[in-house]
Formats: structure tokens, sequence, C-alpha cells
């Protein structure tokens, strides 16, 4: 289990070793992989996996609640959470599709994975299209990351970035629009709003 | 997979989001684009500007991939997460009997045997609780120890999420203490006007719930849900239920920073209608001033901070305000609750005077006075008659007869005809009653309190008056028999028979599809323009247009009046010998026999004068001496002469743009006609985004004696019962 200690050395270390950033990365994915775990397990009630409550919490742990990081600190983690976030998601797509083609051979009842699969070949296909992003704008793929894999909020991104909140509105105006024509057609019904 | 759409576009359609208005327009027009290219980049800002699962987070669009499972409740399909909080977890949901959509919430924490019975019952109450402006509850149930609520499903934004857009727009921190000039943005009139016309909404909806005892305990921006038209809905009477289970709690319950202070504890009083009005009160004033009156976060500081409450000001924070805001919200804010507006109704009644521009300033000597007055309101004429009574110790007349219809009368002035046919006007549906022959006596008729249409034989023509009778007061009917000559050259026949109006999902239950009847009747081919109106003025002398000035300019005779209230758009009609359309009417002209979407047929299309927005209403404590209303105005309308594409094939034209117009109609949702009833206004096209009003869709509802920028009117006239036409299909 990390110590905050690791963190804040890990966070001292970013900017001189390029592994810096890499490795925050990875200690919040396997905090936040065993956060969710534990919420899905507890959980009998209503309950989704949460990704704002569980990086709060995955924050909290970290920083612990007395001292208030410095903004670069959070600019970090959030970049961190987000990449960490992501991964975990991707791979629990690729477990279920995986179920889904029969690759697992342990039998699963197709029906109430038909929902799943479906949003888990969506999901990869995001994932395919946010690597475009990429290329085309590191900041945007960035804010995509933040704003939907972690659900921060666009003034916390606007000031983690150092950039205004109209731009980061702006950005992510366009880039919701970017991704909905590259996702194509067919993801339609999961990507618009049901209309009433 | 369709063409691909080039990085450039999403270059120019940043470019596009960082202007608005005619700046957009101009930076488009800049690009040079072919007009495909065009429609694309339009299409495309409309996108950005509507919402879709991305905004709503990673939940909204993987709810499977991300859950352990979805509760299940029988008879509901959940859809997804749409956000949790304090109260519990609320989702979007299927009722797959009824096949609509509703929002589930989940009430955190279990319930006693005992609470259980009385959480019904107050359920019961809430759930009775029907109005245009109160998110409807529809069901409440349990699933093992979860208590859950479904209520309607509004899509759109809540009013926090407004404010937010607003003051990055103002570039106000909500927080802040640096005061904001004359000029600001934020004290913008039509803006403020906005904000009036909203609060009002909000207030009307809030006075339907305190007529049922019911208190709402937690008004907040959040819990005020906006749909795609930014009508307002007063959500979450959620506390006003926990509350009436858990009495004896010492916490409060209630948003520091809007709850009263007898709910912080900051005083000792009883929880009352009074505490919600406080919460109104600074709605309104973070609406005006676009900040929060209070920002302590603790409780112990709130209950500090909260007793300053009196010396709070809007227009410290706000240069330019009117006047009025900070009088509404002091007399809103009082600490003590017996100095406030005692229930919602009450602060409607100020706000309407605001909005009229007859809220008298407080006559400070006469405090003591006043307040007497208003703790004990009965009409004058009745004052002098009971007073003996009174006097006497006896305070009968305090107790009122809920059962009894009052009744109410209808003078009748200059030429006062012998008989009159009166038609019951249903407030529901606005439908019209059986015509029945009523003699006048002394100069007058006395009907149960309701909306009646009146009809005056005069000579060989018909003239009739829409008036709504209040009990115990007087309705006053000027009949003036040198006005029959109707021209007919301008209007245009719509046949009578059965018609299909208003559309299956509006939130409003009044405006939902129904069947009606209609005779035929005439319409105008275009709307009243300023020279007509101004004949009319001219000849009786009644206000002018709101927008003419000091000189008229004569520049303006052709075009659309506006600036003028529903009931002089009424005094115009009376005068021509005509009357207003009801909404069925000027829906059905539009529609046509064949219901169409729009008047041209069933495919929107652009039009090109369709600038005006909805939002330029200007209520009565301004004027449009603002040159940019004119400009506003002279940009975006056009001539009665000019065709445009809204033209229906019987040729009336200009049902979709130009103007919105002023119809006959109230949304009466109290079942009586209130006097807080809203007009209806049909055809306008303020820019939604991506589409034209339909012709079954209704606009906007400001009260009755608002003046708007934006609405016009045209007339109609009754045709004769021997000279029917009706519709053959």
């Amino acid at each position: 289990m990390p110590e905050s200690d690791d963190i804040t050395r890990i966070l001292a270390e970013i900017g001189e070793s390029p592994h810096a950033a890499e490795r925050l990365i990875e200690v919040v994915r396997d905090d936040l992989r065993r956060r969710a775990a534990l919420q899905l397990r507890a959980s009998s009630g209503p309950s989704t996996l949460d990704p704002t409550a569980l990086v709060h919490e995955v924050y909290v742990r970290l920083f612990g609640r007395v001292e208030t990081p410095t903004w670069e600190d959070r600019s970090h983690f959030f970049f961190a959470a987000s990449r960490a976030m992501h991964d975990i998601l991707v791979e629990r797509a690729r477990r279920a599709t995986r179920i889904k083609r029969g690759g697992d051979r342990s039998r699963v009842p197709l029906e109430p994975h038909h929902a799943t699969a479906k949003e888990a070949r969506l999901f990869l296909e995001l994932h395919e299209v946010l690597t475009r992003l990429e290329q085309v704008s590191a900041r945007r793929a960035a804010i995509v990351r933040l704003r939907f894999y972690c659900g921060i909020s666009l003034e916390e991104i606007a000031e983690s970035m150092g950039i205004s909140r109209s731009t980061v509105w702006r950005e992510w105006a366009v880039t919701k629009v970017w991704l909905i024509e590259k996702l194509g057609a067919d993801s339609g019904d999961l990507v618009l709003r049901t209309r009433i | 997979m369709h063409d691909e759409i080039p990085e450039i576009m999403y270059d120019r359609l940043s470019a596009l989001l960082a202007v608005d208005g005619r700046r957009r327009e101009d930076l488009l027009t800049s690009f040079g684009l072919t007009p495909d290219e065009e429609t694309t980049l339009r299409g495309l800002v409309n996108q950005a500007n509507s919402t879709s699962n991305f905004d709503l987070g990673i939940g909204s669009m993987f709810p499977s991939l991300l859950s352990g499972s979805m509760p299940e409740v029988e008879g509901f399909e959940l859809i997804r997460e749409l956000g949790r909080g304090g109260m519990g977890i609320v989702y979007l949901a299927r009722d797959r009997d009824l096949d609509r959509y509703v929002a589930l919430k989940f009430i955190r924490g279990g319930l006693g045997e005992g609470d259980s019975k009385r959480l019904l019952d107050e359920a019961r109450t809430v759930a009775r609780l029907d109005h245009h402006g109160i998110v409807q509850v529809y069901q409440f149930g349990r699933r093992d120890d979860l208590v859950f609520i479904a209520s309607g499903y509004i899509e759109g934004e809540t009013l926090k999420d407004r404010l937010v857009r607003e003051r990055e727009a103002c570039e106000i921190d909500a927080d802040a203490d640096r005061r904001l000039d004359r000029d600001n943005p934020a004290a913008s009139r039509v803006r403020i006007a906005g904000v009036m016309t909203l609060v009002r909404e909000i207030v009307a909806a809030m006075k339907y719930a305190h007529t049922r005892g019911i208190v709402h305990r937690d008004l907040k921006p959040s819990n005020i849900l906006l749909d795609e038209y930014g009508r307002p809905f007063v959500a979450d009477f959620g506390i006003a239920l926990q509350e009436s289970v858990q009495q004896d709690t010492a916490d409060p319950v209630g948003t520091i920073g809007y709850m009263s202070p007898e709910q912080l504890g900051a005083i000792s009083a009883p929880i009352s209608p009074a505490s919600d009005v406080f919460s109104l009160g600074v709605l309104l004033f973070e609406l005006a001033t676009l900040r929060r009156p209070f920002r302590a976060s603790l409780l112990l500081e709130a209950r500090k901070e909260i007793k300053q409450c009196e010396r709070l000001e809007p227009r410290d924070l706000c240069r330019g305000l009117p006047p009025e805001i900070g009088q509404l919200c002091h007399r809103a804010m009082r600490l003590d609750p017996t100095m406030r507006y005692r229930d919602a109704g009450e602060f409607l009644v100020d706000i309407d005077r605001a909005i009229a521009g007859t809220l008298k300033p407080p006559a400070w000597s006469l405090r003591r006075g006043t307040q007497l007055i208003r703790r004990h309101r009965i009409p004058v004429t009745v004052l002098g008659s009971v007073a003996a009574t009174a006097a006497a110790g006896g305070v009968a007349w305090l107790v009122i007869d809920s059962n009894a219809v009052p009744l109410g009368s209808v003078h009748f002035r200059g030429d006062v005809p012998e008989t009159v046919s009166v038609r019951a006007i249903d407030p529901e549906t606005r439908t019209l009653g059986r015509s029945e022959t009523v003699r006048v006596k002394q100069g007058g008729i006395t009907v149960p309190e309701g909306r009646y249409r009146i009809a005056v034989q005069n000579g060989p023509g018909l003239v009739e008056y829409t008036r709504s009778v209040f009990g115990g007061q007087d309705a006053s009917v000027i009949v003036n028999s040198g006005s029959t000559a109707v021209e007919l050259d301008g209007m245009a026949i719509v046949p009578g028979g059965e018609y299909i109006v208003g559309y299956a999902t509006s939130p409003l239950r009044a405006m939902r599809n129904r069947v009606v009847s209609v005779d035929s009747f005439l319409i105008d081919r275009h709307e009243v323009t300023n020279a007509q109106y101004r004949a009319f003025v001219l000849s009786t002398g009644h206000r002018g247009s709101a927008l003419w000035g000091e000189v008229y300019d004569e520049s303006l005779d052709p075009l659309p009046v506006v600036g003028i209230s529903q009931s002089d758009a009424r005094a115009y009609a009376e005068w021509a010998g005509k009357r207003l359309p009801t909404d069925h009417e000027w829906e059905i002209a539009a529609a046509g026999v064949g219901g169409l979407a729009f008047p041209w047929g069933n495919e929107p299309q652009e039009l090109e004068t369709v600038a005006l927005r909805a939002s330029h209403f200007v209520g009565g404590f301004t004027e449009f001496e603002d040159p940019q209303y004119l400009d506003l105005y002279l940009g975006g309308v056009v001539g009665a002469g000019v065709l445009t594409p809204d033209i229906t094939p019987s040729g009336v034209a200009h049902l979709a743009g130009n103007v919105a117009e002023w119809t006959d109609s109230l949304m009466s949702p109290y079942g009586t006609p209130a006097a807080d009833a809203i007009a209806i206004v049909k055809g306008n096209t303020f820019e939604i985004p991506d589409e034209t009003l339909h012709t079954n869709q209704e606009a906007f509802f400001p009260g009755v004696e608002a003046r708007s920028l934006g609405i016009g009117f045209r007339c109609v006239a009754s045709i004769p019962w021997e000279n029917q036409i009706n519709r053959t299909d």
C-alpha cells in the first residue's frame, strides 16, 4: 500500500525522472483498482462504480486531509488518476468482449451480458478514437480523460491546466462533437441523451 | 461510414463558440464557406451546445460496464444514474406500464414502521401537487428498506448550472466583494427582466404548494430544474417529507446559504411558508446580482452571518439594478419571519407589481399602518359592512365558506345592450361552454367567478369581449357601436370542426393533446402593424407601444407592433370590432386542416426573419429607451406585406417567424381565474438551437400586464352562425 511519503517523493521526482509519472499512474491505478473492487463487493443495494467518488477517495488517502497539496501536485494526481481509471476500464471492457466471444471457457449466460458487451465494444472504440485524438491535440485528449473518466469539473480542470474556464468549456464542447462524429452513427443511442 | 469532417472545421467551430450573436454570424460569413459546409458547421455548433452523455460522465454511457448491479424495482426499467447527493441516488428509469420516463429517487436511510405511515400521508399530499411549475411526484414505494419516489423527468439543466454559466459570461466570482459598475452585464435590463419572469414562475409554483399547506424547506438553485425552454420546475419536495418524520432532530435540515434563520437555529421560530419566502428572496438576490448573499459554510458561522440579512442591499453588489429588486429582497429576507411576506402568494403580488412598475416604495412612516392592512386584507367595499360586526367582537366574517362559488359582475358602459350571450371558458382546457343569453340589469350581469366570452349583438355584427370575473369584484366592458365595420379584406377564413391540438409530451397537462371543436372564424393575414395600432391610440388615448419613444417614427408603420401587453392587445381588438384568437384557434390557423408541424408543411426550414428572442421580455419598470432594443427589432422583423416562407396555404403570413403573438388564452392551473394566471403566447421562433417552434407548441407565459419586445398580436373575428363553414375531410 502506498504511503503519502511515497507519493510526495514521486511527485518531487516528476520533471527529473521520466519514469516518475509512469510510477505515479501505477500507484494510483493499484489503489483505484482495490477501492473499486471493495466498493462493488460491499454494495448490495443500488450501486454503480462512481469514478468521481473513487478518485476523491484515493486522493484523500494519498494526500491526507490536513495539507492542501499545491496545484501542480493536484494536476499530476488528476492526470494519473484519469489515466489509471481509463486503463482499469479498458481492462474490464476487454474482458467483457472476450466473454461474449466465447474466449473465456466458463459458461456465461449471454442475455444479462448483452448490454455490457455492447457497451464494452463502444468503450474500446472510444479508446481507439481517444488515441487518435491524442495525435491531433494532447490537450483535448487530457480534458476528455479528466472530465469523462474521472468526473473532474471543468473548473478544476481549468485550474489544474492553468487555462481559463471559458477555454476549457470551448475545448470540451468541440471535443465532444469531434468524438461523436468519429464514433459513428451506430453508437448514437449510447452517446446521445435520450430525447423524451 | 460518412465522409469525415476535416479538422479545420473543428478549429472554425472553436472560433465560433468563442463569440455569440451577431459576431458569430459575422465570423461565420468571413469563413467564405460553401452552403453545404455552412450547414455542416451550423450543425456542429448546435451539437456543441447540446448535452450528450459525455457531459453526464462515464456512468451514464457505460452503466452496466461500471456497475455491479442496478437496483431492480418492479415495473421500472432503470436506464442510468442521474445523480446522487445527501438524499440518496436518482436514476433515470422507464415506467414499463405507462411507457414514460421518470426520475426514480432512492431515499437514503431506513425508516421505522411508525414513520412510514406518516411518510405516506405526507407523500400523498405531495403527490397531489399538480402544477406546471412543480416536478410531479407519480409514485412512492418501498424496496427492502429503501424508500423510492418516482417523479417526472425534466430534460435540461438546473438553475445552478445556469448561474455558473451566467457568472462565467459576466466574469463574476460568486463570492467576490468587488462592486460591479453601472454598465455591468449582470444589470442589463434584458437580463433582469428575464430574472423577474423566472422568479415569478418559481414563486407562483410555491404559492400553489403553500396554499396546500406544504413547505418545501430546501429551495435552492440546484433544486430548480429548467427545461429546454428555460421554464422552471421546483423539484425535490423530499426534505418536506423527511422532515415530517424526523421532527425532533437537532440538526437543521436544508442547505446552508439558502435556508432561513429559523431553520438554521439562528432565531427561535417555527418553520412556516415564510421560511420558504426567505429562501426565495435569497434566490432572487443571487439571480439578480449573480452573487451569493451568504457565504459561510459552517453552521456556527452561518448563524452569525444570517443575522446581518437585513443589511444586504443587492445594489451594493451590482449597480444599475432596479430598486424594486432590493425592495422585494428586503421584505422576503427579514430576520423575523412575521415581518416577511407571509407566504409565496403575498410575495407574488409584489413581484407582479414590480414587473408592472406599480410597486410602491416602502412608506416607512406608515409602516405600522400598512402592516395592519396587510395582515387583514379584505376588499375595501366589504370593510364598511362588516366593521360593525368586527367592532362588536365577532370574527365570523373571517370564516370563508370554501364550497360556495363567489359571485362577481360585469358592467357595460357606452351603448349598454339589453341582452348578451355568455359562454364560460374552461380554465384548464380553455374550451368554450354553451352559449347562454343573459338579460342585462342595471347596466350589468352577475355571474359566478370565472372566465367568460361575452358576445354583444351590434347591428348586423357581433362584438365579443373576454373577461375574467373575480368574486365580489366588477369587470367592465365598454361597448362602442361605432366600430363594427370589420375590414374583411385582410382576413382569411378558417373552417370550423374538430381538430387535435396540443402535443403528447408537453410537461404541462393543460397543453397535452386534446380534440377541440371550433366554429369557423376569420383571422388576420398578418400581425397588427404599428400604423394600425397607432390609429387606435390616437382615437382612444390608450397608451402607445413601449418601443415608440417620444416622437413616433413613421418608418415603423408597416412593421408589426410590439411592446404592448396582452390587455393592450385585447383593447385594440375590441376597438377594431374583433377579438384575440384563443390559443387553439391560433394553432388551428397555423397547422391547417392537415395538422401540420409548421405553417408551410411538416419539414423544418431556415427562416431569415426570426431574430427576436422571447427573452427580450421587458417588464414595466423600464421602457425600451435603450437604442439596442430598436436595433434588435429593426433587424428582426419584416413588414406586413413582405412574404416569408412561413405562410400557410390560405395566405396567413408570419405565423412562425417575425414576432410572437399574444393569444386570448390564459393558463390557469389552479382551476380558477386566478389573478396570477399567465398569458399564452404562440408562434415565437426564439433561438432554440435546432428548431423552429412547432405549430402545436406554446411559447412562454409572462404575466398578462407584461410588455415585451418580442410579442405582437393579430386578431380574429367570429363568423355568425348562419355563415359557418366547416372542414371537409
